[in-house]
């Protein structure tokens, strides 16, 4: 997250905009758009229907809690799914510069 | 030992009462053929061929009792498109008479799952409950959703006080949450309710493609305005991340 807070010029000029998706309500969320998400528009999925609708939801135990697959899907103009990445694990995620990658392959 | 089996005991006592409640509300109150089951004037060895089929199908509950609950090291298998299905079900059916009894469940996820849907449906009947798991649970998943369950229904804040105390820090953040909640003067256990207010579909689940359209839905961004995922589409590149926690 914080590394691609650091690509947001780049996210920026490919026209890309980042949301993110919390498995939390409003109360978490908000403390985690003003904590950790910034500039990137943060949100509430408490019931979990859009995580399950992209097949991340409910699949960790960590800290006790179930949690989401960390997981980045980049979608181009035309509505289209172009890149997929849905973790298997707490640390399994791409890096910013994959995602970065992605997105200027999705702007051509 | 002594504790040990005053909870087994109330885990029995608490599955019974959840199996009565399940025939109170008529769950088993008639046949396949839709005529109402007259205790009584069946013969017994009818009845107990209807008792068999009803342990044989069990309640939703019963179903979350048994799922696959062990995270597959390195791998995610499909356990939780069933329990999600599951909770979906539970909480759409409004019913928190079913759910109290699952707090003294055996099941640590079953405990867990109960003190969050009991808060989601606005159980204050729960709260003094919920404020004992979140101070005694054994188990800190239990103590964490006990404490999102009392957030929830804005109760408890002595419970939340000492969670600050607790051993686990996984729980002492969860009591910080739980303090946003008895602070903040919205019934967030209502956003949530509304949440799931569609039924969740089989078909619904994982449908998102590499190649194909992406799926739409609907949220509430972090100032609690809704957002529909088709605003944005084909006017931006959108990358979704789906966090994993806000921890």
């Amino acid at each position: 997250m914080a590394q691609l807070r650091q690509r947001k010029a780049e996210l920026d000029g490919a026209g890309a905009v980042v949301v993110d998706v919390l498995p939390m309500d409003l109360v978490r969320a908000a403390t985690f758009k003003r904590t950790r998400a910034g500039p990137f528009a943060t949100l509430s999925d408490p019931a979990g229907r859009a995580c399950a609708t992209y097949g991340v939801a409910r699949q960790l135990v960590v800290h006790n809690e179930w949690v989401n697959s960390p997981s980045v899907f980049v979608i181009d103009r035309k509505g289209v799914i172009t890149y997929a990445h849905v973790g298997s694990s707490f640390g399994d995620r791409p890096s910013a510069e994959k995602v970065v990658e992605e997105v200027k392959k999705a702007a051509r | 030992m002594g504790a040990r089996s005053t909870r087994d005991s109330d885990a029995r006592s608490g599955r019974a009462a959840e199996q009565a409640s399940y025939r109170a509300a008529g769950a088993a109150g008639r046949d396949s053929a839709g005529n109402r089951i007259r205790p009584g004037r069946r013969s017994s060895s009818v009845r107990y061929a209807l008792l068999a089929i009803l342990a044989l199908q069990g309640s939703p509950l019963d179903e979350y009792r048994k799922s696959d609950f062990a995270p597959k090291k390195g791998k995610v298998d499909d356990a939780w498109k069933k329990r999600i299905l599951l909770e979906f079900e539970l909480v759409r059916a409004g019913k928190p008479e079913l759910l109290r009894p699952a707090l003294k469940d055996p099941s640590k996820e079953v405990r867990a799952f109960a003190a969050g849907a009991l808060g989601i449906l606005g159980d204050q009947a729960s709260a003094a409950p919920l404020a004992e798991l979140a101070k005694a649970d054994p188990d800190a998943m239990v103590r964490i959703m006990a404490l999102q369950g009392l957030g929830w229904l804005r109760a408890g804040p002595e419970a939340v006080e000492a969670a600050r105390s607790d051993s686990n820090r996984d729980v002492v953040f969860m009591a910080g949450v739980a303090d946003l909640h008895l602070k903040d003067p919205k019934d967030h256990a209502a956003v949530v309710r509304e949440a799931y207010t569609a039924p969740l579909r089989l078909e619904e689940l994982a449908s998102a493609r590499v190649g194909a359209p992406a799926p739409d839905f609907s949220a509430l961004d972090s100032t609690g305005a809704p957002f529909q995922l088709s605003s944005v589409l084909k006017k931006e590149i959108v990358v979704l991340t789906f966090q994993i926690a806000d921890w």
